[in-house]
């Protein structure tokens, strides 16, 4: 974030309300909402910081009523664009467009975090971490996302994260799999040529996914939660492999947000 | 006014402990479980958003909480002396949204929505929601809110009446996912 300047001007009297997804089940869902909350209020740029939900308290339909502040940044706290950011998160907030006016206060619609070209530092920010001592010039980051053929976003965002990062040339290369669309993660054996990896799933929360499905679909001996789990994980081939976590519980996502913000008042400045 | 200054004068308009949900506000903004006495020197005391928000997600037994409405707050902790900033902030935590609400409602700017409108707006998984006959609503409300949640759902039940005494009720203006969940199981069967 740059200090000083346009964005931190704009920012008094201004409150940020972050939009998650949350969950009825998993308690880990709505984790990072909270804690990039959390951060943001250290921070101390905005005058609130508000966290909502679809899933759990409070929803999307009630936050405005806690809300003081004139000027509202809405960011979606999610990795691309979607159902919910282009459907249900408009409805619910009554939303007519980038700037909305709601009662006294206006509400301006960010993109999500995932979108940004900073977003790429938080998927470097896991991989390092993972990697430890090791070099990474020697290393394939494989980005593994959702994806869906409902929904091209998802998965475009993840290719252009993962070219931001090829020209980086941090790692010798870099691939991107999925889970239900092609490239499948499960033919993670012919994504890359080098022999050692690091996976780095690009989900906005840890759980199921990262947890679980990545691990089984690649066919590891340990998942993440597993007591005995430690980086590298050998194949059977003897390539190994680094597992990260999820992009969006990295540290750095806060400035991410931080960035949709100011680019948002780039392109729409405060009058 | 600001949301803190309506919540102290609200306050001062009765006597303490002042009660809210499952917890109870003691003067010098205590807070604790409404089963425990704020004096108990066995009661831990928290400090931390974490562990806040720990104590409210999690029930005694470590099962996530998603309806923060629901019965079920751990008891044995206190927060506080609190400022009135910290209380209502701690508040918010308990009970996400609550003050605000019944600011909006006791200062006639909130508007429930009745069910059929909630339902008729939805889409994706819950839209099967409008085909919940209306004769199986009561029941569900019994079920889930009056017996499952501490928030008067305002979009079904006539308002409760002003009663100062009894703290501070905790609102419902809208149904909420958890009933869609389970409205929607009903509609769907």
């Amino acid at each position: 974030m740059k200090a000083g300047g346009a964005f931190m001007r704009s920012s008094v009297g201004s409150a940020l309300v972050l939009a998650g997804h949350g969950s009825m089940f998993s308690a880990e869902s709505a984790l990072p909402i909270y804690q990039h909350a959390a951060a943001l209020r250290k921070i101390g740029v905005f005058e609130a910081v508000y966290e909502c939900f679809w899933k759990e308290e409070p929803s999307y339909r009630n936050v405005l009523y806690e809300v003081e502040e004139e000027s509202v940044y809405l960011v979606p706290d999610f990795l691309s664009h979607g159902y919910f950011t282009r459907e249900i998160l408009p409805r619910e907030f009554g939303l007519v467009g980038p700037i909305t006016r709601w009662n006294s206060c206006e509400i301006r619609y960010c993109e999500p975090p995932g979108r940004h070209p900073r977003m790429a530092e938080a998927i470097l920010e896991q991989a390092l971490r993972a990697l430890g001592e090791r070099n990474c010039r020697d290393v394939a980051l494989l980005l593994v996302a959702h994806g869906t053929d409902r929904n091209k976003n998802s998965a475009q965002t993840a290719w252009e994260q993962a070219e931001r990062i090829r020209r980086s040339g941090r790692f010798a290369e870099c691939g991107v799999a999925f889970l239900e669309q092609d490239p499948c993660i499960s033919g993670w054996r012919d994504l890359v040529d080098s022999r050692d990896l690091v996976v780095v799933p690009f989900f906005l929360s840890e759980g199921k996914h990262s947890y679980t499905d990545i691990p089984r679909m690649m066919g590891l001996v340990r998942h993440p939660r597993d007591p005995e789990f430690r980086n590298p994980q050998a194949t059977e081939g003897g390539r190994g492999i680094y597992y990260a976590g999820s992009a969006g519980m990295a540290p750095i996502v806060d400035q991410v947000i931080l960035a949709q913000v100011e680019a948002f008042d780039e392109a729409y400045p405060m009058a | 006014m600001k949301l803190t200054q309506w919540l102290e004068a609200r306050l001062a308009r009765t006597s303490p402990p002042w009660t809210v949900g499952e917890v109870r506000i003691y003067p010098g903004y205590l807070l604790t479980h409404w089963e425990d006495a704020p004096e108990d020197s066995r009661l831990r005391q928290l400090s931390g958003w974490e562990a806040f928000l720990d104590l409210v997600r999690f029930d005694a037994a470590g099962r996530f909480r998603p309806l923060r409405g629901a019965p079920g707050l751990r008891k044995g902790w206190r927060r506080g002396p609190l400022s009135i900033a910290d209380l209502f902030t701690d508040l918010r935590v308990l009970y996400p949204g609550a003050m605000a609400i019944l600011a909006a409602w006791e200062t006639e700017r909130l508007g429930p929505t009745p069910f059929s409108m909630t339902a008729r707006r939805q889409t994706g998984i819950y839209e099967v929601t409008r085909q919940l006959p209306d004769e199986d609503l009561p029941a569900l409300v019994e079920q889930i809110c009056v017996r499952g949640c501490l928030r008067h759902p305002l979009w079904h039940l006539p308002a409760p009446q002003p009663d100062k005494q009894e703290g501070l009720t905790l609102l419902c203006p809208e149904a909420c996912h958890y009933f869609l969940h389970r409205a929607r199981a009903r509609a769907a069967a």
